[in-house]
């Protein structure tokens, strides 16, 4: 003991330190992109492109991008396809394969058309009208293809790559399509200063407009390109979350045929967002499709099954209402094109089963309902 | 400069080893240097509103101590007092004044506007230094202390740059005597205060900053889409969200402090074991506490300090008289108001007096209960209704304040559930969490601490620690009390 007091120093400052250190760079070897952890292993998400640019893309920090590639192509009546990670994701994933976003695009090759896509894991209706404004003053949208999710329902909010200036400013300007959201309060504020889009990121809040925040972004950049662990810094904190979500569920038996209660204040929300959707679209003269995403038979569905049919029931009537159209996929992919969803994190072999994401074969399956259903829009 | 940053991670080591290097006369220069470099990097332009305050109170004091005249010395201690809280009304008071006139005037018919709209920025630690003077002046003028002489070393008392922006709230006699000293280097220091400052970067970074959005979401709901469970919830993850902000704050300003051999008082004791209200108020933010109750409420009640620590009352003489509440009540609603301009921190100042009113009449009904059981059951009733006092503190408006009040007494709102699952699963593990490391800490690690495996867990859990801070530093927030 005595020894350890003496040299207390390295006990317990120089030792702590150099183990966290390698603590780290043992765990950055062993983490997976954050967007991808809720993938599973088997599955990848895919963005297809055509030429040098993406027709879907994942975050809206590329929506240039997006809208540069349609006007090389010519600026072709488009339909702007939104959703969450059933849309990019693609299970058991084989070289050559795309998703339904790339199929669509190439079936409308005939029809002259085109489809462009933007998706993000677990995203909530509120965040696809952001994506739908902020797109649709950019490219000139003709259709807007839209799935409904009840699971997503439980989401709130909007994910820091969506607010940005530009977003904001579409806010400010068209009000009456984002009132009633508390989502979206701090974006239509009068009172924001305009931050270059390169900088919106929630890290540097604390700071924001103080003139520690040069030294921060200064010294931040500096340490990502030292030091390849503090750049992958965000994959571990999600890596991290997803480690603590596993044990939830080990502990408290929770999988994915769990049901999942309806939150109502979240649901409120969305179906408010949605017909903020509704309004947007009809105003713009854009035509929207809502359908109902395909949704494996083999097992029971993880929702209280009354209030599900409740909802498609309750939105199929306001689709008719406003003249949007409805289509139910929710059978359409076949047992055989879904997989289990095997835990994500190394070394797990926690399998369950996966509601959300099915092989390309499945997506050819979604991809043409929808086109076929454009075909019959003609 | 923000604790949970890059920035402050190379500034304190740099300033440590110069504070240790350079001869014992110029390490008050440095410090006071240093400190408002620190100050500086927030908004450079208010260091010169911290100098006005400091050269103010440092040549009242001297004014003060030369003059034997009561009444001189009076109007000496008025002119300083008055000033400070002059400045503190314009940058903090100023626009919620204004903004409540006009509304009573706007009531009342008429409709004036009587300050053109002001963008008043709140200069940050406005409300600490302005105690950490107002407190220096008047124990001069009380004669618990000499004046300081030095201004460069009063300087440093008043922006040595851990407790510059959120305390802890010092007082000259602990301070000035310290930094006057030639302080030896003993390795201890950096051991210490090396955990305190890594503990504090942990409750931060890895604890306050992951819970704050599950508050903020829950807040940020439409009030009819909350439940009174949900007010609940929210209430102890708010406490909890806002007891590790606070907290860390103070473990890092107490750690940076003792890296340089500088002792400051603490700040937190596991508040959220207190078995009533006026212990919890003896275990949270404990300079507050002492200094509300010195500079206060005992004047208001009539009662005198014999010296300037805050040992100095061992036991205040409760007043149970009209006049005895009436101090009480206008000392929460200050110490309410203190923390903010709103309405809402007066009814949370005001709700604390309540408790304290409750829990000293209901002390004689259960003095003859069995010491442990009375604790038991005291902390069972007191930790919900301290929870709950966190409500009007995180609110922005009386109308919401009203909704959430209204949840709680309608049997209809305890029948359904409106945020996410994890939300009241966080809240029942960190409960859990906190008994457990209290159990830790006083009964497992003493005696662990007598074996090798105390120190190799004791390593392991600062490795762990060390990981963890790395991961997840960064400057997403500031620490709540900045506000203040």
């Amino acid at each position: 003991m005595s020894f350890l007091h003496r040299y207390r120093f390295f006990f317990q400052v120089l030792l702590p330190v150099i183990l966290g250190c390698f603590l780290l760079v043992l765990y950055k070897d062993r983490i997976r992109a954050s967007a991808e952890i809720g993938l599973g292993k088997r599955t990848i998400a895919f963005k297809p492109k055509r030429g040098d640019f993406p027709i879907h893309i994942m975050n809206p920090a590329y929506v240039d991008t997006l809208v540069q590639g349609w006007k090389m192509r010519g600026s072709r009546h488009t339909i702007l396809w939104l959703g969450n990670s059933q849309l990019h994701g693609i299970n058991l994933y084989q070289k050559g394969q795309q998703n339904a976003v790339g199929m669509l695009w190439d079936s409308l090759q005939s029809l002259n058309r085109e489809v462009v896509g933007v998706s993000y894991p677990n995203a909530n209706l509120q965040e696809l009208l952001a994506t739908l404004l902020l797109v649709s003053k950019k490219l000139a949208v003709k259709d807007v293809l839209i799935p409904l999710f009840y699971d997503d329902l439980r989401e709130d909010g909007l994910r820091t790559i969506l607010q940005t200036d530009e977003l904001k400013e579409i806010c400010r300007t068209q009000k009456a399509f984002v009132s009633g959201l508390t989502s979206f309060e701090a974006l239509t504020a009068e009172k924001t200063e305009l931050t270059p889009k390169e900088q919106v990121s929630p890290d540097f809040e604390g700071i924001k407009e103080t003139t520690q925040e040069k030294t921060e972004r200064f010294l931040n950049t500096k340490a990502s390109a030292w030091f390849n662990t503090w750049e992958k810094r965000a994959d571990m904190r999600g890596n991290f979350f997803n480690t603590l979500y596993n044990v939830r569920n080990r502990m408290m038996g929770i999988d994915a045929t769990t049901i999942r209660k309806m939150i109502p204040g979240r649901y409120r929300a969305n179906l408010l967002a949605f017909h903020h959707i509704l309004d947007f679209c009809n105003n713009k003269q854009i035509r929207l499709t809502v359908y109902i995403p395909p949704l494996r038979n083999d097992a029971p569905i993880p929702y209280e099954s009354d209030l599900y049919k409740e909802f498609k029931m309750e939105l199929r009537k306001e689709c008719l209402k406003t003249g949007a159209h409805f289509l139910d996929l929710e059978k359409v992919v076949p047992n055989q094109y879904w997989d289990r969803l095997i835990n994500a994190q190394e070394g797990s072999v926690n399998e369950q089963l996966d509601y959300m994401h099915f092989q390309q074969e499945g997506h050819r399956l979604v991809a043409d309902t929808i086109f076929h259903h454009f075909v019959s829009l003609l | 400069m923000i604790f949970n940053s890059i920035t402050f991670l190379i500034f304190l080591p740099l300033v440590v080893l110069l504070y240790w290097f350079l001869p014992g006369k110029y390490r008050s220069w440095m410090l006071c240097l240093m400190s408002l470099v620190f100050y500086g990097f927030w908004k450079p332009v208010y260091i010169l509103l911290l100098l006005f305050a400091a050269l103010l109170d440092f040549f009242v004091s001297i004014e003060i101590d030369r003059h034997e005249n009561p009444i001189k010395r009076k109007r000496w201690l008025i002119l300083s007092v008055g000033l400070n809280l002059a400045i503190l009304f314009y940058f903090k008071y100023l626009i919620f004044f204004t903004d409540n006139l006009e509304g009573i005037l706007n009531m009342l018919g008429l409709h004036v506007s009587i300050l053109p709209s002001l963008k008043i920025i709140l200069p940050i630690g406005i409300s600490f230094y302005t105690f950490e003077t107002i407190s220096y002046t008047v124990d001069v003028y009380r004669r618990h202390i000499k004046p300081e002489r030095n201004f460069i070393r009063y300087l440093t008392f008043l922006v040595y740059f851990p407790h510059l922006i959120a305390g802890p709230i010092l007082r000259a006699a602990e301070i000035l005597p310290q930094l006057a000293g030639r302080q030896a280097f003993k390795v201890d220091f950096l051991v210490e205060g090396f955990r305190r400052v890594l503990i504090g970067l942990f409750l931060k970074v890895v604890l306050a900053d992951n819970i704050a959005p599950l508050v903020d979401q829950g807040f940020a709901l439409p009030t009819n889409d909350v439940s009174a469970v949900d007010v609940w919830t929210l209430s102890f993850l708010f406490g909890f969200q806002i007891y590790f902000d606070f907290c860390a704050y103070s473990h890092i300003a107490i750690g940076s402090a003792k890296m340089m051999g500088i002792h400051f008082p603490e700040n937190f004791n596991f508040p959220y074991l207190a078995v009533s209200p006026k212990a919890f108020w003896k275990r949270w933010h404990i300079t507050l506490s002492n200094w509300i109750r010195d500079y206060l409420y005992l004047p208001l009640t009539g009662q005198k300090m014999l010296h300037s620590k805050p040992e100095a009352i061992s036991e205040i003489r409760h007043s149970y008289t009209i006049k005895g509440y009436m101090a009480l009540f206008l000392t929460w609603a200050i110490m309410g108001f203190w923390h903010g301009a709103s309405w809402t921190f007066v009814i949370w100042g005001l709700y604390h007096a309540i408790l304290v009113t409750m829990h000293r009449l209901s002390l004689h009904f259960f003095k003859n209960i069995n010491h442990q059981f009375r604790n038991f059951m005291g902390w069972c009733i007191s930790l919900p209704l301290l929870m709950l006092g966190w409500i009007p503190f995180r609110t922005t408006n009386l109308h919401d304040l009203g909704h959430y009040a209204s949840k709680l007494v309608h049997p209809s709102q305890y029948t359904w559930l409106g945020l996410r699952e994890n939300c009241y699963l966080i809240t029942f593990l960190l409960l859990v969490l906190m008994l457990l490391t209290y159990c830790w800490i006083e009964v497992v690690k003493p005696i662990l601490n007598k074996w090798v495996v105390g120190s190799i867990l004791d390593t392991i859990a600062l490795s762990v620690a060390v990981a963890l801070v790395v991961i997840f530093l960064r400057p997403i927030s500031q620490f709540i009390y900045f506000q203040f």
